[in-house]
């Protein structure tokens, strides 16, 4: 089973009428092909939490979500025995909580029923968290449970995102989300051959489609060309995905009808700082899969909260700074303590003017900072 | 509830700004776009506000905090200063692929026994139980913290090659015989020194001959130790601000070179290239076209004929043309001006980022079956990349889109020769350095690492010394 998440019939009207999300998430962190130390567990944590996500606000996302279909590969169980593991939850196709791995005849017919969904006007997400690799044509792709099983075309067990990327609006959606959680590491077999990556490629588009579709996605990566993404071990979701799924409350525009958004360019532009802002990794690279996107609109956030940093511009006295006071001069203000290196708050996006007070145990001459509650994040640095 | 007051912001240059102002009643919140100075007036209720000013010619933002105060129905104007092409945020830094993290565990672990509390000397287990921590975290956070904990607190420098100054040039070479391999030899073109912020250096370059466009310059540039790295010298009839910082780089000092076109408009549009919004587009060409708003469709979406024919003007400036061709194409509308862009790339063979503009043309509205027009594309394609890579970043993403899209053609002739083409062209992809509206691209192995060009090649206008703070170069001015 695929669909784990169908709340209009598969014919028949929608009821109430309108643009739909539909949402095609995979997980991949068994690999039997590349041995014990290939696995990854935090790969499918990164799927589930995404999916998670997208249930808890179905309703809010700026087209409501229509259709869920998943394929996970989790390397805690034998293959054949995948499950969601979220609990249960409305509108939820299946008979029990089995879910069908990322193999390479799952993907084909789960992208191809994911494709199917969608009208004109409907928004399409895609997200894969996996071992990733890239070729000489500067393609990214997430790898599949049956990498390497054939012989002779080791690869072919891949989807070319960055393909996906570019033709996916041809589907006449209103907007395309696409993010890849994986490495885009250059494999030398690859580099070699002209024809690039020979993997599953889920929409054609001709030349000509392209050249007038007025939509192009939002396709954002969590690692760059050539390099790794990097994931904790154990059963956490991979960093990108932590400062996806924090970015989806903080990197907001305030729409005209007093709503606060979520937008593509707000995203495009601030993952890494949520990331530094909100977690302390400041190691995150992030990369747009498409040049050029149009800047949708994914979901609407009720109060939103930007992640803030307080840090000594010598980070070694981060070890004699005993707490921070962050104020906006109304009311006793937010105390926070410093870990190592970083000292987290978080605010709303009220515009307005915060001042960042260190205590030292020490005699230090740092001055006072000052920033204002600004979308996506701020990075507050305590100067002497 | 009071009535809205009408605040006029003028921009703080004639470049392209999205100006965001957020007030503490999130509803008196709005942006908008100015254009080429035009100042833009909002309706505000009165309160405290801050208005945030990006750039769409670089990263850079700045902020001002502003009142409107209840009282007179006068529209305020607040001039917003600070312009953010100018500000220590929109250094573009390159970033260099061998910019690996690495810290010096065994140095870190001495002088955290000394000096960080709660960790004793004979206390390893506690310092290794904070570096897992760390590392568990974010591995790289954690040695960018140890960096400069060692830097500061240490008897020991633990990399002291990397505050050392390094010698640096900037050289320009133009092709002479661009049909044969190695025809590059020293480029004339008038430098002129402008004044500059502290530890910075500010040239104007201008073409020594208008008349004489094609020939194709390029500028190199080299710091001790480092790769060198090449970006093409686009010849605006204006001329190019080109701006050296300083800047740390993962192996010492580094030299940050900021391009931008002399002429506002045509910094506009290059600019806009690549951080512009789609829907932002329109008006941009409208008013880097000089028709403002009034070369806008009344529904806003489209360029009317007065638009159009103020492009069709700018054959005196092709690389301004080029980067319109390519704003078109980048939303969608090159079937808006297909017979512009193909006259464009055909008068200017030489730019290859019209030859790009125009294989997106080509099969906007085919002519002919769609196999021809794809090998009409493909061709426009190689003739491109015969020229060499192209001037600006956007063009070498729409290349190869193109080119992926060429290669799941049903032409198996137009598929095969597409994947070809596309492994040409990203060969200059792959050692790309990231940011900027012109593309650059490092040059591989141990070539020019020295510091110095070799005057057989290269005509040098700046060398000097970079340190962590400033650039402190001589520059060899030519008046033309």
């Amino acid at each position: 089973m695929t669909l784990v998440f169908q709340r209009d019939p598969l014919e028949g009207p929608r009821v109430p009428a309108g643009p739909r999300t539909h949402a095609f998430v995979l997980g991949c962190g068994r690999f039997p092909t590349l041995g014990a130390a290939a696995e990854r567990a935090s790969t499918v944590a990164g799927a589930r939490a995404i999916i998670r996500y997208l249930i808890e606000q179905r309703d809010s996302l700026v087209a409501p979500l229509g259709s869920i279909e998943c394929l996970l590969s989790d390397p805690s169980v034998a293959p054949g025995q995948d499950v969601l593991g979220l609990g249960a939850f409305d509108r939820d196709p299946r008979v029990n909580d089995h879910v069908a791995a990322v193999v390479t005849p799952n993907v084909q017919s789960a992208g191809e029923a994911w494709l199917s969904r969608c009208e004109a006007g409907d928004h399409m997400f895609f997200y894969m968290s996996s071992h990733g690799i890239a070729d000489q044509n500067v393609s990214a792709a997430g790898l599949f449970e049956d990498v390497l099983a054939n012989r002779y075309k080791k690869w072919s067990a891949s989807l070319n995102v960055n393909v996906l990327c570019t033709n996916l609006p041809v589907t006449q959606a209103a907007a395309c989300w696409v993010f890849l959680d994986a490495c885009q590491e250059l494999i030398p077999a690859l580099l070699g051959n002209n024809s690039g990556l020979a993997g599953v490629t889920l929409v054609d588009a001709s030349p000509t489609e392209l050249a007038n579709v007025q939509v192009r996605s939002v396709g954002i990566a969590g690692s760059r060309y050539g390099e790794k993404a990097w994931a904790p071990n154990g059963p956490n979701p991979p960093y990108f995905t932590q400062a996806l799924l924090r970015s989806f409350n903080s990197c907001v525009n305030f729409r005209a009808d007093g709503q606060w958004v979520v937008t593509g360019d707000r995203l495009l532009f601030n993952i890494e700082k949520v990331a530094d802002a909100a977690y302390g990794y400041a190691a995150l690279k992030v990369d747009s899969l498409s040049p050029f996107a149009t800047p949708p609109e994914l979901v609407t956030v009720q109060t939103p909260l930007l992640p803030v940093v307080v840090r000594t511009k010598d980070l070694a006295h981060m070890a004699f700074l005993q707490k921070v006071t962050i104020t906006n001069g109304q009311g006793p203000g937010i105390e926070g303590t410093p870990q190592l290196t970083d000292c987290f708050f978080e605010v709303p996006p009220s515009g307005q003017q915060y001042v960042a007070t260190g205590v030292f145990t020490q005699q230090f001459n740092y001055q006072p900072a000052q920033f204002y509650a600004a979308p996506c994040a701020q990075i507050v640095q305590l100067c002497p | 509830m009071t009535a809205p007051r009408d605040v006029q912001f003028i921009a703080p240059g004639n470049g392209a700004y999205r100006i965001t102002v957020r007030g503490a009643d999130p509803t008196s919140n709005a942006t908008a776009l100015s254009v080429a100075g035009e100042p833009v007036s909002l309706a505000l209720t009165p309160g405290l506000y801050v208005a945030f000013v990006e750039s769409l010619s670089s990263p850079g933002v700045t902020e001002r905090e502003f009142r409107v105060d209840p009282g007179s129905q006068q529209s305020l104007e607040l001039s917003l200063g600070g312009d953010p092409d100018q500000a220590t945020g929109s250094n573009i830094a390159r970033t260099r692929a061998s910019a690996a993290p690495q810290v010096n565990l065994k140095d870190l672990r001495e002088v955290l026994s000394h000096n960080l509390p709660g960790i004793g000397q004979n206390d390893p287990a506690a310092i290794t139980r904070m570096l897992a921590k760390r590392a568990d975290g974010s591995l790289a956070s954690f040695v960018e913290a140890a960096n400069s904990y060692l830097q500061s607190h240490t008897r020991t420098d633990p990399k002291p090659q990397a505050m050392k100054a390094r010698a640096f040039s900037l050289g320009l070479s133009m092709n002479v015989s661009p049909d044969v391999r190695g025809g590059w030899r020293p480029a004339e073109i008038a430098v002129e020194q402008h004044e500059a912020a502290e530890g910075e250096v500010r040239l104007k370059l201008r073409s020594p001959n208008p008349r004489e466009l094609s020939a194709r310059r390029r500028l190199t540039v080299v710091v001790a130790g480092d790769l060198a790295w090449r970006t093409g010298l686009p010849l605006f009839p204006d001329g190019l601000w080109l701006t050296l910082r300083a800047t740390s780089g993962p192996n010492g000092p580094d030299v940050v070179a900021t391009r931008r076109p002399v002429n506002e408009r045509t910094a506009v549009l290059v600019g806009a290239l690549g951080r512009a919004l789609p829907n932002e587009v329109t008006g941009i060409l409208g008013a880097a076209t000089g028709v403002g708003v009034d070369g806008i469709d009344s529904d806003g979406r489209n360029l009317n004929s007065k638009a159009m024919a103020a492009l069709y003007d700018k054959g005196n400036d092709p690389w301004a043309a080029a980067a319109a061709a390519l704003l078109l194409t980048r939303i969608g509308k090159s079937r808006n001006a297909i017979d512009w862009t193909m006259n464009l790339a055909n008068r200017f063979e030489w730019l290859a980022d019209a030859s790009v503009a125009a294989a997106w043309a080509e099969v906007a509205d085919p002519v002919g079956s769609p196999a021809e027009a794809e090998a009409r594309s493909l061709k426009r394609l190689q003739t491109a990349r015969g020229w060499g890579p192209p001037y600006f970043s956007a063009s070498n993403a729409l290349a190869l889109q193109m080119l992926t899209s060429l290669a799941l053609s049903a032409s198996p002739e137009v598929r095969r020769g597409a994947k070809a083409e596309h492994g040409l062209w990203t060969r200059h992809g792959l050692r790309a350095i990231r940011g900027g509206a012109f593309l650059a691209w490092e040059l591989p192995g141990n070539t020019l690492r020295k510091g110095k060009l070799p005057r057989a090649t290269y005509n040098t206008i700046v060398v000097g010394e970079v340190c962590n703070a400033a650039v402190h170069a001589q520059v060899k001015t030519t008046s033309m």
